[in-house]
């Protein structure tokens, strides 16, 4: 049985936001695929659609064996898109070195029972990552990416998890060794605002 | 015609502008340094709300086709970042075939540009080049090198007579460098709400 208590508890919390009007499943248009038995669906991200509070956590250098972190704090807003198909944030971080903003997008692939999840940030407003990929497993959403780092091979991985009705945990990590080991370089809290 | 969209999206809306309102004071701060007519900042301000779209699409392109189909839709506008980012979820009511379908906008501050993605939601793991651009005299122009059907073209879409319930616009690819243009969709858009 896949209905873990963490997904249970996402899923309470998917109906609560669909009564207080929150989300658009009500949409008649909203035709949307059912994904095969076993990957991940169009509710996956509904635990993130709202306002947030977030503690950030930032490893100020990476890869080079660093072990100062930097912490700031910072909003985040989420919005369901496409009946479900997609979702977008906007995230404003208040970094010691100033002010800056993001936007993030995901979409679900019901081929592949995948999300996609692109980045966004005002340092390059033009310029759109590589997505990282991936599913939920076990109430634990982890997103791959090959990218490169100071020219360098590296795997991206982003992490959500502790996923609660008010609160939880994104974390990225890269690996130079092909994901045979990890530096977390960002752990981000997020508490329910809205 | 159903109602576009339900009062629950309705009012994500509204909390949605609620929300950007806040985010004004932030973002406006960091791009008030551009200042005048043509800052790029405000490009978009007349753009959030519930549209009707009425969509005329060239059934075949770049093959001097002259079978246009044409159908509904509806747009749904959001302002994010106080202005620097936003997106448009649309509903495309083919006859037999609806689909959805996204664009984010990002405005770079250094260059008065916003960059436009696309993504399908039929192909929802693929985001297109962007197209980058700006509005002049009333008029938004915003290309991108792609291909089409393996050839290399130049894509342009146009935003064009804007005002508070209506707005316009149209895609082209050129096969020649952006010498002759092909318009293969025109959209015009009327606000709902």
């Amino acid at each position: 049985m896949r209905h873990d208590p963490e997904r249970r508890k996402i899923m309470r919390l998917s109906l609560l936001a669909t009564a207080a009007g929150l989300l658009p499943l009500g949409d008649a248009l909203a035709a949307v695929p059912e994904a095969a038995p076993g990957a991940g669906n169009t509710h996956d991200f509904d635990f993130f659609v709202g306002s947030w509070s977030v503690k950030h956590r930032r490893l100020k250098q990476r890869l080079v064996g660093s072990r100062e972190w930097q912490e700031f704090d910072g909003t985040c807003r989420c919005w369901s898109l496409l009946g479900g198909l997609a979702n977008v944030n906007e995230r404003i971080a208040y970094r010691p070195d100033g002010t800056s903003h993001g936007l993030g997008l995901r979409a679900f692939d019901a081929k592949s029972g995948t999300w996609a999840d692109w980045n966004l940030s005002s340092k390059e407003p033009h310029k759109i990552d590589v997505p990282i990929i991936g599913r939920f497993e076990n109430g634990v959403g982890t997103f791959l990416s090959d990218d490169t780092h100071e020219g360098v091979p590296i795997k991206v991985r982003g992490m959500f998890s502790k996923i609660a009705p008010t609160s939880a945990q994104w974390e990225q990590a890269f690996s130079t060794d092909g994901g045979g080991t990890w530096e977390t370089n960002w752990v981000m809290n997020y508490t329910r605002t809205a | 015609m159903t109602p576009p969209f339900s009062p629950a999206r309705r009012r994500l809306w509204t909390d949605a502008l609620a929300g950007a309102g806040t985010a004004t004071l932030l973002t406006a701060a960091n791009t008030s340094a551009i200042a005048g007519e043509s800052d790029g900042l405000h490009d978009f301000d007349l753009f959030p709300g519930t549209w009707r779209a009425r969509h005329r699409k060239l059934k075949k392109r770049l093959a001097g086709s002259d079978d246009w189909a044409e159908f509904e839709g509806t747009q749904w506008f959001l302002p994010m970042l106080g202005g620097a980012g936003n997106m448009d979820d649309n509903v495309f009511d083919v006859p037999g075939a609806p689909y959805r379908g996204v664009s984010l906008r990002s405005f770079d501050p250094k260059t008065r540009t916003w960059a436009i993605w696309w993504l399908d939601g039929r192909a929802p793991h693929k985001i297109d080049v962007p197209v980058i651009g700006r509005f002049e005299n009333g008029v938004g122009t915003f290309l991108a090198d792609d291909t089409f059907e393996g050839k290399p073209i130049k894509m342009r879409f146009l935003w064009s007579k804007i005002a508070e319930r209506s707005r316009y616009w149209e895609q082209a690819f050129s096969p020649d460098g952006g010498k002759t243009w092909e318009t293969n969709w025109t959209t015009e858009f009327e606000k709902i709400s």
